[in-house]
């Protein structure tokens, strides 16, 4: 029997030499950069069609037409599990399918950085992997623990951002004496004081022929 | 008198008062905003509203025999509405008129608080609303985790606010056990203490907005009211046993940590649902810190704490700011997200629909309402309030999927 991992293609590299950045243990590259719609994954299962097999879908298409940096994954690091786990874990009970495919007993490659890499880019893409082993050495309690700190400051951030909008769309609907509420969901219709039209003959203001009330034939 | 000392200096010494007031409340409304602006608002009568489906696409395909052979007859579309109807949300504000004259210029006080007490209304409504999105349409905000005299803890207190009244049951149609009010919501403990004891409450209660009704279905939907991975219960009244898999959501229950394959699977199981061309912009994966922080730990990305460890190696290409995607996906990190759970959710499909938009309420153009004291006259205080009258609707549930049991790290949700 084919394996269904040979129904995957080989995705389109960027012409730029990657071995220097390391390699797995089977020789390969560590990282590469690939064009996005080339990357395609196993998927198995019952299909709308209702068909039960494997097919190759595209691995990133909600990234568009953009080139992505994958860094090699071993089985382990990848999935979290053992094969035999995996193989429970993952397999469809009705169809027998393993939903993404067999276990990658080689690794796998998975984009870094969860976003394209643009072309122009590329020239920093040493320290970018600079960056990324970085973190992969130093992982600990402490490091988790700022950088969920580094989150909420973020968070806190982002709603003082959001306090600023607010107070604004507050502050443009309130009347322009004394804080009174008034309508903030569009159609200003608050306690603002009306506008009161006299007309100019009864302040008695002078009404000549340049001056608004002037009618003809009067 | 002798020496003077500084106790008779207090009546002329000037106090620094710091010019800047601590909200030491959480007022954000994530979701909620992002569901107002991203999509869009249909305004609805008082009549029930109907969405139609279309589960069954109809017509029979089949081998033909053109020699004479019997054609058959076919079939056609099959349409199945769903129904929904609005509900209401009323928050009430209150000041007295000296709470306002006496801080209604700089020189009096740092804050206005007519001013504030209008901007904290409009605040705290949209994180009411917030918190309300994360539930399963029954009013829920959360289930008692353990009970104390005066104090419960909750899997995320982040879901309520201070001074916040709410009712507990002893379960979704149950019944009500008590009203209480919320002195704080702790989100680092995840302990709620309460203004007084709270007699009678034990674990598996669950805390509802003041005055729900407490039966299932009845207040206002929210992910868990669409993110159903099984064929049980409703989508908008449409009983999802008629029609297995079409108005489920795809789910893993990940049962550890978040890796890289439990996110390639969620978005197989979206490509088995849909077939293809699912997957577009308005896809976002919302989550709590909790989840943001487990996808870094895979350390795929460049972690930020890097900035300062990587030293100037990286400092052109790397920022001090979280990464805004999961997979490529906007990563939309809610405080009040469950934790443990990231719910892809494709924005195109959620809209809300509105009989009254959030407002405050208004009679013949005023908004601000003098309260009647006890003798009949008028009382030096003024009450107005927000109010919203609609409901949330998510359609196309099978382009959504949802991660569960994801590992809460120690320290978080009271971990």
């Amino acid at each position: 029997m084919i394996s269904p991992t040979s129904l995957l293609p080989k995705p389109q590299h960027w012409p730029l030499p990657m071995g220097r950045f390391g390699k797995t243990p089977t020789g390969a590259n560590l990282y590469r950069i690939v064009f996005a719609p080339s990357v395609k994954m196993l998927v198995g299962g019952k299909w709308p069609d209702g068909r039960a097999e494997y097919r190759v879908r595209p691995a990133y298409r909600h990234v568009g037409n953009e080139w992505v940096l994958e860094r090699w994954l071993s089985a382990q690091e990848f999935t979290g599990m053992t094969e035999a786990q995996y193989q429970i874990r993952y397999r469809d009970p009705s169809t027998g399918l393993l939903t993404c495919g067999p276990y990658p007993v080689s690794g796998a490659y998975f984009m870094c950085m969860d976003a394209p890499i643009k072309p122009e880019a590329l020239d920093s893409v040493e320290k970018i992997i600079a960056g990324i082993e970085f973190s992969r050495k130093h992982r600990s309690a402490d490091r988790y623990r700022k950088n969920a700190e580094l989150i909420q400051e973020d968070l806190r951030q982002q709603e003082a951002a959001q306090d600023s909008e607010l107070l604004a769309k507050i502050q443009e609907a309130r009347p322009a004496f004394g804080v009174r509420p008034s309508n903030i969901g569009g159609m200003i219709h608050s306690t603002k004081s009306k506008n009161i039209v006299i007309p100019a003959e009864a302040t008695g203001l002078p009404v000549g022929n340049n001056k608004f009330v002037q009618l003809k034939g009067e | 008198m002798g020496v003077a000392n500084v106790a008779q200096t207090l009546a002329s010494q000037q106090e620094w008062v710091r010019p800047e007031l601590e909200d030491l409340s959480l007022t954000a409304s994530t979701l909620w905003r992002r569901i107002e602006k991203n999509t869009k608002v249909q305004a609805v009568s008082n009549r029930p509203f109907r969405v139609p489906t279309l589960p069954i696409q109809g017509a029979k395909f089949r081998v033909g025999d053109f020699d004479g052979g019997d054609l058959g007859i076919g079939s056609g579309p099959s349409e199945v509405v769903g129904t929904g109807s609005c509900v209401s949300f009323v928050q009430a504000s209150s000041y007295t008129a000296l709470s306002e004259w006496a801080t209604d210029t700089d020189e009096k006080a740092i804050e206005n608080f007519a001013d504030l007490t209008h901007r904290m209304a409009a605040k705290t409504f949209g994180g009411y609303m917030d918190a309300l999105i994360q539930g399963d349409s029954s009013n829920t905000l959360d289930t008692v985790v353990t009970a104390g005299s005066d104090y419960a803890t909750v899997n995320n207190a982040n879901l309520f606010q201070n001074g916040q009244d709410v009712d507990i049951w002893s379960a979704v149609g149950g019944s009500l056990i008590a009203s209480y009010t919320i002195l704080t919501a702790d989100a680092v403990t995840a302990t709620l203490t309460f203004t007084t004891a709270i007699s009678g409450v034990t674990t598996g209660n669950v805390i509802m907005v003041s005055g729900s009704s407490g039966q299932p279905n009845s207040g206002m939907n929210g992910l868990r009211t669409f993110a159903v991975s099984t064929n049980t219960g409703i989508w908008m009244n449409v009983q999802r046993s008629s029609y297995p898999g079409m108005y489920t959501t795809p789910s893993i229950p990940v049962g550890g940590a978040l890796t890289p394959s439990v996110v390639r699977e969620l978005q197989a199981l979206v490509e088995l649902a849909k077939g293809l061309e699912t997957d577009d912009d308005s896809v976002v994966a919302h989550m709590s810190p909790n989840e943001r922080n487990q996808w870094e730990a895979n350390a795929l990305l460049v972690q930020r704490i890097d900035y300062t460890g990587a030293g100037d190696s990286s400092a052109d290409m790397l920022k001090k700011k979280a990464s805004g995607t999961i997979a490529g996906r906007e990563a939309l990190v809610n405080v009040r997200a469950v934790p443990g759970y990231i719910d892809f959710l494709n924005l195109k499909n959620w809209f809300r629909v509105e009989t009254k938009p959030l407002d405050f309420y208004s009679v013949g153009g005023q908004t601000l309402f003098p309260i009647r004291g006890a003798s009949g006259g008028l009382a030096s205080s003024y009450v107005f309030y927000l109010c919203w009258m609609g409901q949330l609707v998510a359609v196309q549930t099978r382009e959504n999927a949802f991660l569960s049991g994801i590992a809460i790290q120690k320290g978080l949700f009271g971990h």
